[in-house]
């Protein structure tokens, strides 16, 4: 058999299967880990519509860290605590980009590219509905909005992103991690999320 | 539109059938179809093939997973589109996953025998749905859906290389299940 006719065969599995492959929360852990996971998550969807809203008519000092993405047309403003700690992975299409925390990331061995703090894409040239959201949205670790133009998703790390072994990993990771509330997703100057 | 009333349609041939289908499932069959071919042009073509033949097969046939099969057809014709395109056209990212399920096979056209065929997708089907159901997702949105290894890192939140290394062991394993069953790979 050759790989096209595998793929055949791999096209007429079960409708269920096909129908079930969704993306889903995957996360490793005890039941304890994933409460608090979700309740981040949570924390940071909901912190983040107030925090847009307040910072509506504020300007953004040009001496701030920010993350250009002239490709989807968004600008993040990010902590000033982030300053020289942070990476940004720019997707090779140019419709977004990976943030790891840049200690975690540049480590060398097994560990080496983690510390995935968020990334955030341009999904769509055009604006989802509400209901459409939804309809994509089954995974509490990705999140998305939409302006009159586009829709955007943010992902958050799904799995561990530092060596367990470390620390002072963790707690780099988790206080940036708890930090992502503060930053501002911009369009043409305008927050968006 | 519930997706049985739409396959009432097909069945009392109602062309509103396909619109309600364009409405419902256009999105779906637009992306499985763009991430076989890359192209917009020749995906917009294959959706628009796909409805023809949905009109074709509806009746006789009635689906009981609508979406599931609506997808199936996209990506039948996608794949057949796929092939007739010059190299030059081909979407690297579909020639990678195919390569990647080249691990599985030999590499040797086989002959197309319909029972053994089934035989083969029963033994892909129970194999599947014996895997967790991370990897299980994870292996059908790559070789079914044919999303880009990318995509579902930005999906799960996970990084390249456990997205590789999962579906790299997911393959190995196959391979030794299918060998199991006694199918000629």
């Amino acid at each position: 058999m050759n790989e096209r006719q595998f793929a055949d065969r791999i096209g007429n599995i079960d409708d269920r299967l096909v129908e079930e492959a969704r993306y889903r929360r995957y996360r490793r852990g005890g039941g304890l880990r994933r409460f608090l996971t979700a309740a981040v998550v949570a924390a940071l969807m909901a912190a983040s519509f107030t925090v847009g809203a307040l910072a509506f008519s504020r300007e953004v000092p040009v001496e701030q860290e920010t993350i250009e993405l002239p490709g989807v047309g968004l600008k993040l403003v990010l902590p000033d605590s982030w300053k020289g700690r942070y990476r940004v992975v720019m997707d090779e299409d140019t419709l977004g980009c990976d943030v790891y925390v840049k200690s975690i990331y540049e480590q060398e061995g097994e560990w080496a590219e983690a510390g995935l703090l968020f990334g955030v894409y341009k999904e769509y040239d055009y604006p989802l509905s509400q209901k459409e959201i939804d309809e994509l949205t089954p995974a509490s670790n990705w999140h998305f909005f939409s302006t009159p133009d586009a829709t955007y998703v943010i992902s958050y790390a799904g799995d561990v992103q530092w060596d367990p072994s470390d620390p002072e990993q963790e707690q780099v990771f988790r206080q940036m991690r708890a930090e992502i509330d503060q930053i501002r997703f911009l369009v043409d100057g305008i927050p968006v999320h | 539109m519930e997706d049985r009333q739409i396959i009432e349609l097909y069945w009392e041939r109602a062309e509103e059938a396909i619109r309600e289908t364009d409405v419902k499932y256009g999105r779906l069959c637009w992306y499985i179809a763009q991430n076989i071919l890359a192209s917009p042009e020749d995906s917009e073509e294959c959706v628009n093939d796909t409805w023809l033949g949905l009109w074709n097969a509806i009746p006789p046939q009635r689906p009981s997973r609508f979406s599931a099969f609506v997808g199936r057809v996209a990506r039948n014709l996608a794949l057949k589109r796929f092939d007739y395109l010059n190299a030059a056209k081909r979407s690297s990212e579909t020639v990678r996953s195919l390569e990647e399920l080249g691990e599985c096979v030999s590499g040797r056209p086989g002959v197309e025998d319909e029972l053994e065929n089934r035989r083969i997708e029963a033994a892909i089907d129970a194999f599947l749905w014996s895997l967790g159901e991370e990897k299980r997702a994870v292996f059908v949105r790559r070789y079914w859906y044919f999303d880009s290894i990318e995509h579902i890192c930005r999906r799960t939140g996970w990084s390249q290389s456990k997205v590789k290394s999962m579906l790299y062991h997911t393959r190995q394993k196959l391979r030794d299940y299918l060998e199991r069953e006694g199918i000629e790979l």
